[in-house]
């Protein structure tokens, strides 16, 4: 009767320990979707934060205006294999949306998808085209490599947000130099 | 010819002082990978050191060794580079036309400058781009490897624009050292290259185009090189991929062979390969290949010729991939059947034919 008791509470646990190894430390949206999202709030109107958006994210590469103000842009990053050498294993590639209100802004990125890449005849390495999966099904993958990839996603989408916080903030550096006037009667 | 040459020069120079680098480079590691390769090779219808397939690499009795493999790469989003270094019996017969003996483990060393993001310009010595096949065990699916392949280019040095036309179509021109001569060049004559390719999500298609004086000028060298290639691959369904190679490479007024005394106006080969590859799960595939290859004019690839001095042979080739890991392990099923007596049978005597079996074992990093 015990082991009966015990059964359900031991299975419980190792699927609550499976699933957690699953995650990754990741949160998702209710499409099953790595997301990562926050409302900031800053000081300014609409059109001001959105201005300061334009300035940031402008000179992106493939930037998307929207209608309701909000800019979406493309953007990548490698990933590294460590083993006996260090090799370029693949790419991420995700969507930074950012929308802006009165006062606060939110940025969503998602839809993350993982490209192979492999060495091609002249030793360098490139993109396997057609192999894009979306980065959710190798959650599961149990290999070390893996879960290293997903600590670097974890720390490359954290320098991302700081960069688009920091950048929105918009701080001035001053351009006037200290100057120093050297007196003879030193 | 050499005007070309000097052309392609000044306008790589000239370009790249009017770009002003306009935002700085992200740092990048530099990537070091590589291989070691090692097999076994029996011969199944003769001893053992009578014959071998004419065809590169895997070609010694026994146990050999294939080569050390590091590669240094560093790929910024403007600049990069790569140097190739091989160690071994395979590197060895990759640089054959080294002069010194530093320069016989540099299989590539290049420098390449992403002009925009459609135009690429890279100088020094590359791998070649014709053929299905290439030096790196890694990335061929058999170990031994084809007769087109073998007697085909294996490095150029020299300078190549790669151009994106669109997302599937690229173009490749070319100006470089004769085909192998990788460290200068002694001859004082340049070889021109083209490649037009088509690349789609599962696969792709590559015409290439060699054509130029691989021995200079003097006196009894032979006239120029012209090689036609086609090389596709596509991805038949998710486990099943189909590769096909065909070429074409002749050079004018080659020496003489005839009994009669006569000019051969033309020396060279021509070939098809079929490739076809199955993965029946991550670690295990089985793939197959069959080509056809002839030579003319005494070419001397596949080591005997008719009183015409034309030869062929048809090799077929089953391997095997089982993936342990990193480590690759490829047991090899190998028929050359020729037109001419070129190999030994079991009693050591003239035979067309030749069945022999390899297990090779390569290991990435």
């Amino acid at each position: 009767m015990k082991f009966f008791c015990t059964l359900p509470v031991v299975t419980l646990l190792l699927l609550g320990l499976t699933s957690y190894g699953q995650d990754q430390g990741f949160i998702f949206d209710e499409n099953g979707q790595i997301i990562f999202t926050e409302v900031v709030e800053l000081e300014g109107q609409r059109e001001e934060l959105r201005q300061r958006l334009e300035n940031l994210l402008g000179a992106g590469k493939s930037i998307q205006r929207n209608d309701d103000l909000s800019l979406s842009v493309s953007e990548d990053f490698l990933l590294y294999q460590h083993s006996l050498g260090k090799i370029t294993d693949g790419r991420v590639d995700y969507i930074l949306k950012v929308e802006v209100k009165n006062n606060k802004y939110r940025y969503t990125i998602q839809n993350f998808t993982y490209t192979p890449f492999f060495r091609n005849r002249y030793g360098r390495y490139e993109a396997k085209r057609g192999s894009s999966r979306p980065l959710e099904e190798f959650l599961n993958k149990n290999q070390t490599k893996w879960k290293q990839h997903f600590v670097e996603v974890h720390e490359r989408i954290a320098q991302k947000t700081y960069w688009l916080k920091s950048g929105m903030i918009n701080v001035e550096i001053p351009n006037e130099q200290k100057v120093v006037k050297l007196k003879d009667d030193w | 010819m050499k005007k070309l040459f000097f052309l392609s020069i000044v306008f790589f120079l000239t370009t790249s002082l009017c770009l002003q680098a306009q935002e700085e480079e992200k740092p990048t590691p530099v990537n070091i990978s590589g291989s070691v390769d090692t097999y076994f090779r029996q011969n199944l219808s003769a001893d053992n050191n009578t014959s071998v397939p004419g065809s590169s690499f895997a070609n010694q009795s026994g146990f050999g060794l294939g080569m050390v493999n590091i590669i240094a790469g560093y790929e910024g989003e403007k600049v990069g580079f790569v140097g190739d270094l091989v160690f071994g019996p395979r590197g060895t017969d990759a640089v054959f036309a080294s002069t010194t003996a530093s320069s016989s483990i540099v299989n590539q060393l290049y420098v390449y400058w992403n002009v925009s993001d459609k135009v690429t310009l890279t100088m020094g010595n590359f791998n070649t781009f014709l053929g299905y096949e290439v030096i790196s065990p890694t990335a061929n699916f058999n170990y031994s490897t084809s007769y087109m392949f073998s007697y085909g280019p294996f490095s150029h040095t020299g300078l190549k624009a790669d151009i994106a036309l669109s997302d599937e179509l690229s173009l490749m021109l070319g100006v470089f050292n004769p085909t192998d001569l990788t460290d200068f060049n002694p001859t004082d004559s340049y070889t021109l290259g083209a490649q037009l390719g088509y690349e789609n999500e599962s696969g792709g298609a590559w015409l290439n185009f060699l054509y130029g004086d691989q021995d200079g000028s003097g006196s009894g060298s032979m006239g120029k090189l012209f090689q036609v290639d086609l090389t596709t691959g596509f991805s038949v369904s998710e486990t099943v991929y189909l590769g096909f190679n065909g070429t074409l490479n002749s050079t004018q007024d080659a020496f003489d062979s005839n009994s009669d005394g006569e000019m051969n106006e033309t020396s060279g080969f021509a070939g098809a390969a079929v490739y076809l590859q199955n993965s029946f799960s991550e670690t295990f595939a089985l793939g197959i290949r069959g080509e056809y290859f002839s030579e003319t004019g005494a070419f001397g690839a596949i080591g005997g010729f008719d009183e015409d001095g034309d030869a062929s042979v048809f090799d077929i080739t089953l391997s095997a991939n089982i993936n342990v890991g990193p480590l690759k392990l490829i047991p090899e099923l190998r028929l050359d059947a020729a037109s001419e007596d070129i190999f030994a049978d079991s009693d050591s005597e003239p035979n067309s034919s030749l069945s022999s079996f390899v297990l090779a074992a390569v290991y990435s990093f």
